[in-house]
C-alpha cells in the first residue's frame, strides 16, 4: 500500500518538474520575444523618425518659415536668425533634435550667429536639444540675406537637422 | 473483481489533459493578443509612413502639385483628426487595415501627429485607393500646403471656372471628380456638388457652393472659402475644415511675426527700408487670432494691402503672391 502511495506522490513530483520546466521554458521564450521585438520596434521607429528628418532636411528650405522666394531651395537667414529666440516655439513644428545652418562658402571665421554679429559669423543654431541627437544628416544649400549695402546675397551653406530621438 | 469494460484513466493522463488544456488555452490566448498587437503596430507604422507620404508633398510653385495615388494593399481605414492644440495645432492621421480574422476593423494604430500639415478629406476614408491634391496658401507671404485627400467620387453639377480648370489641369476627372451639366448625370454613389449661382440646386445635393458669398452648406453646416480653399471647403468634413482654417491663420500669425522680427532687421541695416509694412502686419498677426474661416475675406484684403506695400518696397521682404 504504501509503495503505491510513495509511487503515486513521485508521479505527482515529476508532473509539478515538469509542469514547473514548462513554465519557464514558456517565460524564457516569451522574455526572448519580447526583448527582440521591442529591439526592433524601436529600430523600426527611429528609422521612421530618421526618414522624417532626412524628408525634413529636404524640404526645410521651402517651408513658409525659412522660404527665399526668389529661388527654390534657397534659405533666408535673416528669418533663421530672427526666428532663432523663438525656436522653442517651433519644437512641435519640426519635431527635432538639431537644426543649425552653416555658412560654407565663401568660408567665415566659426562663431555662433546672434542679432548682434550677425551676418559676420558662421553658424546659426536654431535647435540644440541638451541630450544626444547622433548625427544630424545635412544637405547643401544657399543661404540668402539681405545685405547691408543694400542687394541680396547668398552663399553656399548647409542645413543639418535630427530627428526626435526615442525616448 | 475488476470490471473489464471500464476505461480507467491513469493519474499522469488526467493531469496531461489538464496542463494540455491550459497550454492550448494560453497559446490561443497568446496567438490572439500577438496577432493584435502586430496588426496596431503595423497600422501605427502605416500611419507614420502615410504621413511621411504626405508631408514632403509641399510645393515651392504656386499653382499646386499633383502627386500620384495612394493604393494600400489591402481595404484600409485613413482617420483624419484635426486639433487646436499648441501654438500650431495638431493634425493626427490614423490608418486601420481591415483584418481577415475576427472583427474586421479592430481599431486603428497610433496615430501619426504633426503641427505642420493640413490634410482636407472626410473624418473617415474606407478604400483601397486614395486620391491627394495639394495646393499652396499665401496669405499674401506663403503660409503651408494644404492636402486634399478623397477616395469618393464627386459629381460637380455646372462648376464655375475655377473648379473646371482645377479639374481639368490635375486630371482630376480620372480621379473621381466628374463635370456634368445635370444633376440627373451624377451616378447614384457620387457626392453632389452644387453651385446655387446656376441656380440648379436640389435636396439632393450633398453640398451646396455659393460662388458670389464664397461659403459651401454641407451637412447643415456653412463655411466660407477663399480660392484655393473651395476644393477643400468640398470635400471636407466641416468641422476638420473649420480647424485647419484655424491652424493655417494660425500659423499665418506666426510667420506674420517673424516677418515683423526681419522687417526690424532689414529697416535696422538698410536705414528704414521696408518699416511701413509693420503697422499693417502687426494688425493682420492680431486678426489672425481665434479666427475661423469667416474671418478669410477680411484677412484677404488685409492681404492684398500688405502685398501692394511689399511690391513697392526697394527691400520686399518676400515675393510670392497671394493665392
Amino acid at each position: 500500500m504504501n509503495y503505491w502511495i510513495n509511487k503515486g506522490q513521485m508521479k505527482i513530483q515529476q508532473m509539478a518538474f515538469v509542469l514547473v520546466a514548462i513554465m519557464i521554458f514558456f517565460v524564457l521564450v516569451g522574455l526572448l520575444f519580447i526583448t527582440l521585438r521591442v529591439g526592433a520596434l524601436n529600430k523600426s521607429a527611429q528609422n521612421l523618425k530618421d526618414d522624417a528628418a532626412k524628408e525634413i532636411v529636404k524640404r526645410l528650405a521651402n517651408t513658409p518659415e525659412f522660404i527665399w522666394s526668389d529661388c527654390p531651395g534657397c534659405v533666408d537667414v535673416d528669418k533663421a536668425i530672427v526666428l532663432k529666440a523663438h525656436a522653442q516655439e517651433y519644437e512641435d513644428l519640426w519635431k527635432l533634435d538639431y537644426l543649425a545652418f552653416e555658412f560654407v562658402y565663401p568660408s567665415r571665421n566659426k562663431s555662433e550667429c546672434d542679432l548682434v554679429n550677425y551676418p559676420e559669423c558662421s553658424t546659426i543654431t536654431l535647435i540644440k536639444d541638451s541630450g544626444e541627437y547622433g548625427v544630424a544628416n545635412s544637405a547643401y544649400v544657399s543661404l540668402c540675406y539681405w545685405d547691408k549695402d543694400g542687394y541680396n546675397k547668398c552663399e553656399l551653406g548647409k542645413i543639418y537637422a535630427s530627428g526626435k530621438g526615442i525616448k | 473483481m475488476k470490471n473489464k469494460n471500464g476505461f480507467e484513466m491513469s493519474f499522469g493522463m488526467i493531469f496531461s489533459i489538464i496542463v494540455g488544456g491550459i497550454i492550448i488555452f494560453l497559446a490561443v490566448y497568446a496567438t490572439n493578443s500577438l496577432f493584435k498587437t502586430e496588426k496596431r503596430i503595423v497600422d501605427s507604422e502605416s500611419s507614420q509612413e502615410l504621413s511621411n507620404i504626405l508631408n514632403p508633398l509641399s510645393t515651392s510653385i504656386e499653382s499646386g502639385s499633383k502627386p500620384g495615388n495612394i493604393t494600400f494593399n489591402v481595404e484600409s481605414k485613413i482617420e483624419n483628426n484635426c486639433l487646436q492644440d499648441g501654438k500650431l495645432g495638431t493634425q493626427e492621421i490614423s490608418v486601420s487595415s481591415r483584418s481577415g480574422i475576427g472583427k474586421p476593423w479592430q481599431g486603428a494604430g497610433i496615430p501619426s501627429k504633426s503641427s505642420g500639415s493640413y490634410i482636407f478629406s472626410e473624418r473617415e476614408l474606407q478604400g483601397k485607393e486614395f486620391f491627394t491634391l495639394i495646393k499652396p496658401i499665401n496669405l499674401p507671404f506663403k503660409v503651408g500646403d494644404i492636402v486634399l485627400l478623397w477616395n469618393n467620387e464627386y459629381c460637380f453639377v455646372e462648376p464655375p471656372r475655377i473648379i473646371e480648370e482645377d479639374i481639368i489641369d490635375f486630371d482630376l476627372n480620372t480621379k473621381k471628380m466628374k463635370i456634368v451639366s445635370s444633376l440627373n448625370e451624377c451616378s447614384k454613389n457620387s457626392k453632389k456638388v452644387c453651385f446655387d449661382s446656376g441656380g440648379v440646386y436640389s435636396d439632393s445635393c450633398d453640398s451646396i457652393v455659393n460662388v458670389d458669398a464664397k461659403r459651401v452648406v454641407k451637412n447643415k453646416k456653412i463655411v466660407y472659402y477663399e480660392d484655393n480653399l473651395i476644393l477643400g471647403a468640398v470635400i471636407s468634413d466641416p468641422e476638420i475644415y473649420e480647424c485647419q482654417v484655424s491652424r493655417i491663420l494660425n500659423r499665418a500669425g506666426a510667420i506674420a511675426s517673424v516677418y515683423i522680427d526681419k522687417s526690424e532687421l532689414v529697416s535696422s541695416k538698410s536705414g528704414g527700408c521696408s518699416s511701413a509694412m509693420q503697422p499693417d502686419l502687426i494688425i493682420f498677426k492680431s486678426q489672425t487670432e481665434n479666427s475661423s474661416s469667416k474671418d478669410l475675406y477680411n484677412l484677404l484684403l488685409l492681404s492684398e494691402k500688405i502685398e501692394n506695400s511689399n511690391k513697392n518696397s526697394i527691400c520686399p521682404l518676400w515675393k510670392e503672391k497671394i493665392i
